[in-house]
């Protein structure tokens, strides 16, 4: 087995100085490690620096203080990241929008064809192909946004409250094919969430967060068999130990 | 939901016929007009191709360096520098630069060209800017996240989609503008030009010339805007919508 952890960030700190100079400590002294292939989720209330947090995993913040390892250096290569908003390119169609991150490796045409259409059939986007994402309903966005970033094959899967803005059935749903997908690839998957029963339902294990600034309240190993049954009692027991240390 | 062209306006036959016609009427209306008012066809042609080909010289100078500025302008500290220095410029009449132009470079094409440039650049340039100042967060996170990172990646696959609506509303107010600048320098005196025309029109007290010559004008414009604007700024919507 592999010791080495896919992310180590250590000591973790971040002032943001706002437009009139008034200084807010968003990150205080943070500490963990990620395991390969292990869906790692950040719990936490809104405001408490996690979506922060997942931007310097991103490489997109450069933190105050603290430091940050991946298995493969400062920075991963292969990392991708799905959004809460989608943050798909309003003037691509969907097969171009799968297809970004590869041309940007400038990986060939040839070879990007083919991952392409094994994403977009994957994520049940075929037929679609050439349709804008104005054209396209919510779930179905994030459905690109989820091609775009698995057509990377990352080692490394970042994601920012993925599920939120999707109405209830479409996120489940989508809950549902991510785990599907992660089970045959296992790639280290990183979220952010405010939901405790998506930390626990997806997770193996949950880190905490306090208020702002955010530090580690706890982490929390979530040892339930997959696929998890929402509605038994181990369940419950875990989602009232999260719902415990979550403090607004 | 399917579209076989970026672009689309030739969708159907009848896109196709459209297309034709806006091209062809302009042309035998001025030749069928000509005749009638027994006037040289090819001379309308020489003072609108005049006009025509000023007004285009001048949008290729003025869209390059709108998009230029806008691009240097990235950066906070050069924007609040150059930004107020440009709305005086923007507010500045140009007609006003017609004369002292004249002196240095004669009554002619490049008096012409100058002039146009000062007064087209402006919407372009403020309208680039401002779409680049209003790109969404998330977008410019995914560029970065997937790659568009550094240079002319980013130049490409980021900043050019995100600036597209902006320089094409800013063209088709900057070409407005310069119809309307360019016909009034005409008028004033450069020639040949469609403002020439249309002012001996009106000097011989000539009422169906000077129509026809509104009309001409009109026509060309219109089939302009249908050919190449309209579908650009449908396209720029689908850059920009969500």
């Amino acid at each position: 087995m592999n010791n080495q952890p896919a992310i180590a960030v250590k000591n973790l700190s971040h002032t943001f100085v706002t437009e009139d100079g008034k200084r807010v400590e968003v990150l205080k002294d943070v500490s963990f490690t990620v395991r390969p292939g292990e869906f790692f989720t950040i719990l936490g209330p809104s405001g408490c620096g996690k979506s922060t947090l997942l931007r310097v995993l991103a490489g997109m913040i450069k933190p105050n203080h603290g430091e940050l390892l991946f298995s493969d250096g400062k920075t991963s290569e292969r990392l991708a990241m799905i959004f809460q908003s989608f943050a798909i390119f309003p003037w691509l169609t969907v097969y171009e929008n799968v297809e970004f991150g590869l041309k940007m490796q400038n990986v060939s045409i040839h070879d990007r064809r083919e991952t392409v259409h094994e994403h977009i059939k994957e994520m049940g986007l075929t037929g679609f192909e050439h349709a804008y994402p104005k054209d396209l309903s919510g779930g179905m966005r994030q459905r690109v946004g989820i091609a775009r970033a698995l057509a990377l094959n990352p080692k490394i899967l970042l994601m920012d409250e993925a599920f939120s803005s999707l109405d209830a059935f479409t996120a489940e749903r989508l809950r549902k094919d991510l785990l599907a997908l992660w089970s045959k690839d296992r790639m280290t998957i990183v979220m952010v969430t405010h939901l405790v029963d998506e930390a626990v339902e997806m997770s193996d294990r949950v880190l905490v967060m306090t208020p702002r600034p955010g530090m580690v309240e706890a982490t929390i190993d979530v040892s339930l068999s997959r696929p998890r049954d929402k509605r038994s009692k181990d369940f419950f027991a875990l989602v009232d130990r999260a719902n415990e240390l979550v403090k607004i | 939901m399917r579209y076989p062209h970026h672009i689309k306006i030739y969708k159907k036959r009848w896109h196709l016929v459209v297309t034709f016609l806006t091209i062809v009427l302009p042309i035998v209306f001025i030749f069928v007009f000509s005749k009638i008012g027994g006037i040289s066809a090819g001379g309308v042609f020489v003072d609108i191709g005049a006009s025509f080909v000023r007004v285009i010289f001048a949008y290729i100078i003025s869209v390059a360096l709108a998009i230029v500025f806008s691009l240097l302008l990235g950066s906070a500290k050069a924007e609040a520098f150059f930004l107020p220095l440009f709305d005086v410029l923007q507010s500045f009449p140009s007609f006003a630069l017609l004369p002292i132009f004249s002196i240095w470079f004669g009554v002619g094409n490049i008096t012409a060209i100058l002039f146009l440039v000062m007064t087209m650049v402006w919407p372009i340039l403020f309208s680039t800017l401002s779409s680049l100042h209003m790109v969404r967060e998330d977008l410019k996170e995914a560029s970065f996240v997937f790659g568009a990172q550094g240079g002319i990646k980013k130049l490409l696959h980021f900043t050019v989609p995100v600036a597209f609506p902006g320089i094409i509303t800013g063209s088709i107010v900057g070409l407005g503008e310069g119809w309307e600048a360019i016909v009034g320098a005409e008028i004033i005196g450069i020639s040949p030009g469609i403002g020439g025309f249309l002012n001996k029109a009106s000097m011989d007290g000539n009422i169906p010339i000077l129509t026809f010559g509104i009309i001409a004008l009109l026509l060309i414009l219109f089939s302009m805007n249908k050919l190449i604007w309209l579908p650009l700024l449908k396209k720029s919507h689908d850059y920009s919508h969500e």
